[in-house]
């Protein structure tokens, strides 16, 4: 047996499902921090992983529905609870202060990417660049319209290159994720850019361990 | 044909096979990583490795499978 850890958390007091492959899910004291974690036969993980996967967020969504939490990636996991803790007291400092400065935020994410209407097939390689070129831009732009329009609802703002455009990370408070969503939906982005928006998440993208 | 909509809203009750698709993104990209804790072998087999291989391939084989209405949203 293994152990698979879910995510960090200041306390742990809510009602939370049933863990991976209906592992128990148990609250460990790291220092000041808690973590929650299940005791996991890594080969039952590894045979059905992408519900493992699913089953792996229903645990964090619903501490996270209660509580500021640093999710961990799936899977995460540790040979033994002396292994876990030793891991993550190094970091406790930095977790703790994130998850108390950050108590009432979450993450909201806006994926830019050019909509499929609009891309043409182009005549030549140049054409391709050009192409490319212009939609970076607008790409780019949306970025900045998007992070304009949602100013007064954030606190702070993160913004990296993804796979079909950039990605917008927004820190804001819980509730404060109405008036974002609503603004997002009015919003007028140029023609042939695409914005998907989701969240809440925990807000993740906003630690920075090397505090 | 009505203009696509421009931006889309997920996570407010909205579910689509995209929200299940960025649940999975993020349980796989976005979570912190604890140096050293990603693979566990077992007799010199790198499991869990293998079943992020799984997953990172069978998106579309997960959406098939999953039961519908089984969607888990991050609740709000």
């Amino acid at each position: 047996m293994a152990l698979l850890v879910y995510c960090v958390l200041e306390t742990a007091g809510m009602p939370l499902p049933a863990g991976v492959a209906g592992a128990p899910v148990e609250v460990a004291q790291v220092g000041a921090l808690q973590v929650l974690l299940s005791e996991i036969d890594p080969a039952v993980l590894a045979a059905d992983a992408h519900r493992h996967a699913l089953q792996f967020h229903a645990v964090i969504a619903a501490a996270f529905a209660e509580s500021a939490v640093i999710a961990l990636r799936f899977p995460t996991m540790f040979a033994s609870r002396q292994e876990m803790a030793a891991e993550i007291a190094p970091k406790a400092a930095a977790f703790g202060k994130f998850l108390h400065h950050n108590r009432d935020a979450v993450q909201m994410e806006i994926r830019l990417s050019g909509s499929a209407e609009a891309a043409t097939e182009a005549a030549s390689g140049t054409a391709y660049l050009l192409q490319r070129q212009q939609l970076s831009r607008q790409l780019e732009s949306a970025a900045a319209a998007c992070r304009a329009a949602v100013a007064a609802h954030i606190r702070d703002w993160r913004q990296r290159p993804g796979k079909d455009g950039p990605r917008c990370y927004a820190l804001l408070a819980r509730d404060a994720v109405d008036a974002y969503r609503a603004t997002m939906s009015t919003i007028a982005l140029p023609a042939g850019v695409r914005a998907v928006v989701s969240g809440p998440w925990p807000a993740n993208e906003f630690l920075e361990l090397s505090q | 044909m009505p203009e696509p909509k421009q931006v889309t809203i997920l996570g407010g009750g909205d579910e689509s096979e995209l929200s299940l698709l960025d649940i999975l993104d993020h349980v796989l990209n976005a979570g912190v990583v604890l140096h050293g804790s990603l693979v566990i072998s077992l007799a010199g087999v790198d499991l869990v490795y293998l079943g992020l291989n799984v997953v990172l391939t069978s998106v579309e084989t997960a959406l098939r499978q999953l039961p519908e209405g089984s969607l888990l949203q991050p609740r709000r």
